[in-house]
């Protein structure tokens, strides 16, 4: 016999009385606890994969190019602060200054302080951020993108635009400092 | 008169290289290269301290009493920092030096391999050990300021030094078509310097340095090896690898050896002669590799 109370000491000892179902207000508090966890759950996941992937998602194919890159910058900042580069190289000072990256036959240089490498099937743009600056930054588009660029590039014959960001670019930085 | 005036510019001259020897800093290091990198970057600006000893492997190394202590008079330790030189890690951390800077040489490198477990012979490279001078050398003008310039100077010039040593290779691989060329190597330790000519590694025998593969793994590897038609396997020199004869005898791929360029003297050289030795390894397989592909 049921009663109205949820236990009841009986000759046995303390018995326990289970309902057959979960009252609604309970099924919703249970609902909602599974439904935070899945929520925190995937929100930590998305976190920790980003910030694991952050530095490895340069291709493999172009590990050693923003390698040499990154080197090359540097040596452009030591070259302008001991005045042994102009402040806006070109190519051909580049090449004079003995920085090997831009020797390589596979450059375009579709403007002053751009030069873009075409590594199929990514591309690589080394740009200067602002003129007269030793700040030169290493931008890489993924194979997709690149292959639309590209075919755009031989449709319209006209290199700039691979100078230009229109959010399509990824930017290399391990550490920019 | 003369006499006493000699003797105090002498005595000042000397006072002067005292108090130059005193404020020199202790710049320490871990592994063989990273001895020859910053002998390179500080001239004669600072003393350069290998944590250990030669004779000893440093991988799995545990520090010895001498070694602690030597760690305890550094300034700055230079590291690899990504999985060649935990221990040191873990001792500067264990003692907590609060004056003691750990430069990871590592820190601004593209790296091969995953987050969780990138690939750490970035010193068996060229561009990747020039990227390493360039950070050390920022890293020490930091804690040196009074010779960050002459820390800069002289990285550009072991820079410069360090590429040059690729030039003959390039220039023999100029009419050279290398895009078939299958490489294994017995660990992973070559995948930079051999990026430096657009190669990769088709297959790699030991599931990490000095583990030997089991049966099945020795058998799977001479099975990819022959799938896929590798022409020269790189293992290590001053490493003793029965089974690597093993897999000459059944692929018949040729065997070329490498310097891992952690054992030996510590020498500001090192790296320089070393990688000179690899990289006419190299050359030599990359033109076997070439001709016995080229039909006669």
């Amino acid at each position: 016999m049921p009663s109205s109370s949820d236990a009841e000491i009986s000759s046995a000892g303390f018995v326990e009385l289970v309902r057959s179902r979960d009252t609604p207000l309970e099924s919703r508090f249970v609902f909602l606890a599974v439904f935070c966890i899945v929520i925190v759950g995937t929100a930590s996941l998305l976190t920790v994969r980003r910030s694991g992937v952050q530095a490895f998602e340069l291709p493999e194919a172009l590990t050693n190019l923003a390698t040499q890159l990154s080197n090359a910058r540097d040596e452009i900042q030591l070259l302008q602060d001991i005045d042994l580069l102009a402040p806006n190289p070109d190519r051909a000072a580049l090449i004079e200054a003995e920085l090997t990256p831009f020797e390589q036959p596979d450059i375009l240089e579709p403007e002053p302080g751009c030069l873009v490498f075409d590594r199929d099937p990514y591309l690589v743009r080394f740009q200067q951020l602002s003129p007269g600056t030793s700040d030169w930054g290493i931008f890489w588009l993924d194979e997709r993108e690149a292959t639309e660029i590209d075919h755009a590039l031989h449709i319209a014959g006209d290199g700039e635009s691979l100078c230009e960001d229109h959010g399509e670019w990824l930017r290399y930085e391990v550490n920019p400092k | 008169m003369r006499v006493v005036a000699i003797g105090i510019v002498l005595l000042s001259v000397f006072g002067r290289a005292v108090a130059e020897a005193d404020s020199r800093i202790q710049v320490g290091i871990t592994l063989h290269p990273y001895f020859a990198y910053v002998s390179n970057v500080v001239g004669e600006h600072a003393d350069v301290v290998p944590l250990i000893e030669t004779g000893f492997n440093p991988h799995s190394y545990t520090l010895s009493p001498a070694d602690i202590a030597r760690l305890q008079t550094m300034d700055v330790l230079v590291v690899n920092g990504i999985g060649h030189d935990e221990f040191a890690l873990e001792a500067a951390e264990r003692l907590g030096l609060p004056d003691l800077v750990v430069l990871n040489a590592n820190e601004d490198v593209p790296l091969l391999g995953t987050a969780a477990s990138p690939n750490p012979h970035t010193f068996v490279s060229i561009d990747a050990a020039v990227r390493q001078v360039y950070r050390i050398a920022k890293g020490l003008s930091a804690v040196d300021p009074d010779h960050a310039v002459a820390y800069r100077k002289n990285a550009y010039a072991y820079a410069k030094r360090l590429r040059k040593l690729k030039r003959p290779l390039q220039e023999t691989l100029i009419n050279k078509d290398i895009s078939e060329v299958k490489i294994a190597s017995t660990h992973n330790a070559y995948g930079y310097l051999l990026q430096e000519f657009g190669l990769t590694v088709s297959a790699v025998v030991e599931p990490a340095h000095g583990v030997l593969p089991s049966a099945a793994q020795l058998q799977k590897t001479i099975d990819t090896i022959r799938s896929l038609n590798v022409d020269v396997l790189f293992t290590e020199l001053n490493m003793e690898n029965n089974y690597v004869e093993t897999i000459e005898k059944e692929t018949g791929i040729r065997l070329f050896h490498f310097s891992h360029m952690t054992h030996g003297e510590y020498s500001r050289y090192q790296v320089e002669e070393e990688m000179t030795h690899n990289l006419d390894k190299l050359q030599e397989a990359l033109l076997y590799a070439v001709s016995a592909q080229t039909p006669p």
